[in-house]
């Protein structure tokens, strides 16, 4: 056996590496006549095969591979078709394009700086640790406001004895000669157990009444925080009702040293009355033991909540940064959950665009002409068997088959031209 | 009998008929023959052409592929040690298909053939053509 043709055959295709192109796509041509419709050719093809079951199925295969091909070259009919499939992954590839740039610049610049922000902040609350005067208006409010404090306590108790021991001589008290001192008739040691045994409610009076020189202190303190003029008329108002009052505590203690002196005595005594209480030392002891640090308390008070809000001020903006840096750490939170929703979004939008891709790489059948076809064909086929008195059962089989074919291909198709061809 | 990846490889030829037009119905009728005579069921068959995605498909375009192509169709008609008209036929049509010439195609289904019958494999048949043309 020589096998020259063979041999000088393997040798051309073989030393040039030359590839054949397969003809299976180029070169067919529609079988069927261009004038003669379906039906007619399946009629006639039905004669040709004499109507065999697997010759139908035959030529329904190269009808389908004739209609791709066909498709496949009618380059307008599918660019038509795969406008608006074009025109959607445009709108996608836009979409992860603007997607993308959302997301980097959450990366790149609103994060840096929300966690450089944080850092300075961290950096500030340490520097107002390290170094609170910094911050502080007068470098003395700590050592003003315990010495405040102290003095506040001090004369709160001063106050406290002072008063409830003149409310209960001015009220209660029956003095005796022994008793008409400066000293005792002002000052009572015996003042809170002497009301305890007079009764329970004047005990309470007696406990109760000094707190009403000190609210009336607190409030020129609130009154001085308030603005306008007005305040200044409120204040003076206070301190004239603190000092009538106490006057008239001053009066009604000095009015009762008077008349047991005039009781006790045998010279005449004109009544009691303001002009000689004006004179009178006991009255006036009692007006600035009790008026005058009544004043001076109310300063204190002021000054002591003032160096107060001093030493505050430190903790206050220790605060604000630290609520700061909590505002900021949420803003982090969402950028970042921002920026994962991104992702997830870019990604199935990714997945869009690729399949949208396969489709439009592919080839996009209409399904209905492509069933309409096959249709026709089947009845040719079909009325050529009946016209040849094929029987019953064996068109039956031919319908069955073909409508097999018909259902599996359109539904391949369907499915490719959701997805991928 | 021929095996599972043969069996594949004779659907995908006649597969690779249906598809081209050169070859009629009748020759269709032929190969389908020639695959029930070597053991491939109607059902085969059917099932393949109802749907062709059910098996993957693949149309040879380099010249070696055409060749291995052509070698497991000639195997699938030496399976039952005898060659019918038909059956050399079909060959020389796939021959016709690819783009050989009558005399080229003769001679290439002797040589296939006694290869064949040596039971050379499909990836021994490289070292045949080395042989062949040196």
């Amino acid at each position: 056996m020589a096998l020259t043709k063979l041999k000088s055959l393997f040798k051309e295709n073989l030393n040039n590496k030359q590839e054949t192109t397969s003809e299976v796509d180029e070169s067919f041509h529609i079988e069927k006549p261009i004038t003669e419709n379906y039906e007619d050719w399946g009629f006639k093809k039905g004669g040709h095969l004499n109507g065999s079951h697997m010759g139908l199925l035959q030529c329904l295969a190269r009808i389908r591979e004739d209609h791709k091909r066909m498709v496949r070259k009618d380059a307008a009919k599918q660019r038509k078709l795969k406008e608006p499939l074009i025109s959607e992954r445009d709108a996608y590839v836009e979409e992860i394009e603007q997607k993308q740039e959302e997301r980097n610049e959450i990366i790149n610049e609103k994060t840096p700086t929300l966690k450089n922000k944080i850092q300075d902040l961290e950096k500030d609350i340490i520097a107002i640790r390290q170094n609170p005067e910094d911050i502080m208006p007068d470098k003395m409010s700590r050592v003003s406001f315990f010495i405040g404090v102290l003095i506040l306590i001090a004369l709160s108790i001063y106050l406290f004895i002072f008063y409830s021991s003149a409310s209960f001589s001015a009220f209660f008290k029956e003095f005796s000669l022994s008793e008409i001192g400066v000293a005792n008739s002002i000052f009572d040691p015996q003042a809170i157990t002497g009301a305890y045994q007079d009764g329970v409610t004047e005990l309470i009076l007696i406990i109760s009444m000094p707190f009403v020189f000190i609210g009336l202190g607190f409030l020129i303190h609130k009154f001085q925080e308030q603005k306008g003029f007005g305040k200044f008329l409120k204040i003076g108002m206070l301190i004239l009702i603190t000092f009538v009052f106490d006057a008239i505590l001053a009066y009604e203690i000095t009015e009762k040293i008077y008349n047991i002196k005039a009781e006790n005595s045998f010279q005449d005594f004109v009544p009691y009355s303001f002009e000689l209480a004006f004179q009178s030392v006991n009255f006036w002891l009692i007006i600035f033991a009790g008026f005058v640090v009544y004043l001076i308390w109310g300063f204190v008070f002021d000054f002591t909540i003032d160096s107060y809000d001093k030493i505050n001020v430190v903790k206050q903006a220790i605060k604000a940064k630290k609520s700061e840096i909590k505002l900021y750490k949420e803003q982090l939170k969402k950028l970042d959950e921002e920026k994962n929703t991104l992702k997830t979004e870019i990604n199935e939008l990714k997945v869009k665009c690729k399949k949208l891709k396969g489709k439009i790489d592919g080839v996009i059948i209409d399904t209905a002409e492509f069933d309409k076809i096959l249709h026709e064909f089947l009845g040719g086929w079909t009325h050529w068997m009946t016209a040849n008195k094929k029987n019953r059962e064996e068109i039956d089989k031919a319908n069955s088959k073909a409508n097999e074919f018909i259902r599996v291909n359109i539904k391949t198709l369907e499915t490719n031209n959701i997805t991928n061809i | 009998m021929i095996d599972n990846k043969l069996k594949g490889h004779f659907l995908n030829l006649y597969m690779l008929a249906l598809s081209d037009n050169n070859f009629d119905e009748k020759e269709l009728e032929i190969i389908l023959q020639i695959g029930k005579e070597k053991g491939i069921s109607q059902n085969d068959f059917e099932e393949i052409i109802i749907n062709p995605t059910s098996v993957e498909i693949q149309y040879p375009s380099v010249f070696i592929d055409k060749i291995k192509l052509l070698y497991d169709f000639t195997r699938v008609i030496w399976a039952d040690n005898k060659v019918e008209k038909d059956e050399k036929d079909s060959f020389l049509k796939f021959c016709n298909k690819f783009g050989f010439e009558k005399q080229e195609s003769v001679e290439l289904f002797e040589w296939l053939l006694e290869l064949a019958k040596k039971g050379i494999s499909t990836s021994q048949l490289d070292i045949e053509i080395e042989n062949l043309t040196n």
